[in-house]
């Protein structure tokens, strides 16, 4: 899945209008085969291209430019684009505050889900709620696209716990650093 | 402006989000599947044993234990079947021993896995990391750099990742 169709499964995940495993479905993300999660088929002769994008980040816009460091450090192996070998955000939007606003994000989800979880078996919402919360790492390129998606699939199937899942994005946020 | 912590490297919690994920695709490989690929692809038998043996390597990282050889595997057959035009070129034999040379070359603390198998290839590491020997020498002489270079590329991410997660304290 590309950034676009990712960022568009969330937004309906978010506006709710259709029911979970409608929208997953949709997406082809519904009843993925156990041999499927994590896998994506390996196609070399895939492009680095450079990564500028404009994006609204709850409430507020950034602008984030891909400078010629993020785009000589992203890599392909494997068909598989990776970015954030050298990773240099400009703009003002995702700044210290940003930061602390999206690490407080995450310990809240991950306390109220710890909260709850002697219910059972995950429920759909607590699945929807995982994705929807990949937005903003997934706009400002701070998880590649085909991670997101391996990591939507792992969490969809089970193979991957949803504690696991908002550590390691918390993680991922929590080692951006910010320098003036 | 912002930069991740760790230079040229994917930041370590990156790393470990994608280690994560090729072990879920290691826990979703069977054995059967790759012992199959790997007696159907037309090895030599003894290095299909060798590979397939690689499966039963494990490693601790941190407080989790990832099965680096069958990841290894994995993306070594990836590397394969990514590349047909090369398998037919060169054979099957040069092609995985042009995946083991990169990799031992690039990651050096797998080395002792992967040198079992180098040595079915026929090729020889030396203590600094020289190779000679290598069949790709004989028969391809004036394109092997070239033929290790599209392996190089395609092993960048892998080889990013496990230096990342390799050089952290606390590695076992």
């Amino acid at each position: 899945m590309s950034k676009k169709e990712l960022l568009k499964l969330i937004k309906e995940l978010r506006e709710g209008k259709n029911g979970f495993l409608d929208i997953m479905a949709e997406f082809g993300l519904a009843g993925i085969g156990a041999t499927a999660a994590g896998t994506t088929a390996a196609i070399m002769g895939s492009t680095v291209a450079s990564i500028p994008i404009v994006t609204m980040l709850t409430g507020f816009g950034v602008v984030v430019a891909a400078p010629i460091s993020l785009v000589a450090g992203a890599s392909v192996a494997g068909g598989l684009a990776t970015y954030g070998l050298v990773k240099l955000i400009k703009g003002s939007g995702f700044n210290k505050g940003k930061k602390e606003e999206l690490l407080r994000y995450y310990e809240n989800l991950y306390k109220d889900y710890e909260r709850n979880e002697t219910k059972g078996k995950t429920t759909d919402k607590e699945k929807s709620q995982f994705i929807v919360s990949l937005n903003d790492p997934i706009s400002l390129d701070l998880i590649s696209p085909e991670d997101a998606e391996s990591l939507i699939k792992a969490i969809q199937n089970g193979d991957m716990s949803i504690k696991d899942g908002y550590k390691y994005i918390s993680n991922i946020v929590n080692q951006v650093k910010i320098i003036s | 402006m912002l930069y991740p912590q760790s230079g040229d490297h994917s930041s370590h919690a990156q790393s470990e989000l994608k280690l994560a994920l090729w072990q879920i695709q290691a826990d979703n490989t069977t054995s059967p599947e790759l012992y199959a690929w790997l007696v159907k692809s037309g090895l030599p038998h003894n290095v299909a044993i060798l590979l397939h043996e690689l499966i039963s390597k494990t490693k601790r990282v941190g407080k989790k234990t990832i099965n680096i050889g069958k990841i290894i595997l994995i993306k070594i057959i990836d590397f394969v079947k990514a590349h047909p035009f090369l398998v037919s070129g060169i054979g099957i034999g040069a092609t995985i021993g042009t995946a083991i040379i990169t990799l031992i070359t690039s990651i050096p603390l797998i080395g002792q896995l992967l040198s079992p198998i180098a040595l079915a290839l026929g090729i020889t590491v030396t203590i600094s990391g020289a190779i000679i020997g290598h069949n790709l020498d004989k028969r391809f002489s004036g394109i092997t750099n070239d033929i290790i270079e599209i392996s190089q590329h395609f092993f960048t991410l892998i080889v990013g990742v496990f230096k990342t997660i390799f050089t952290q304290p606390g590695f076992a």
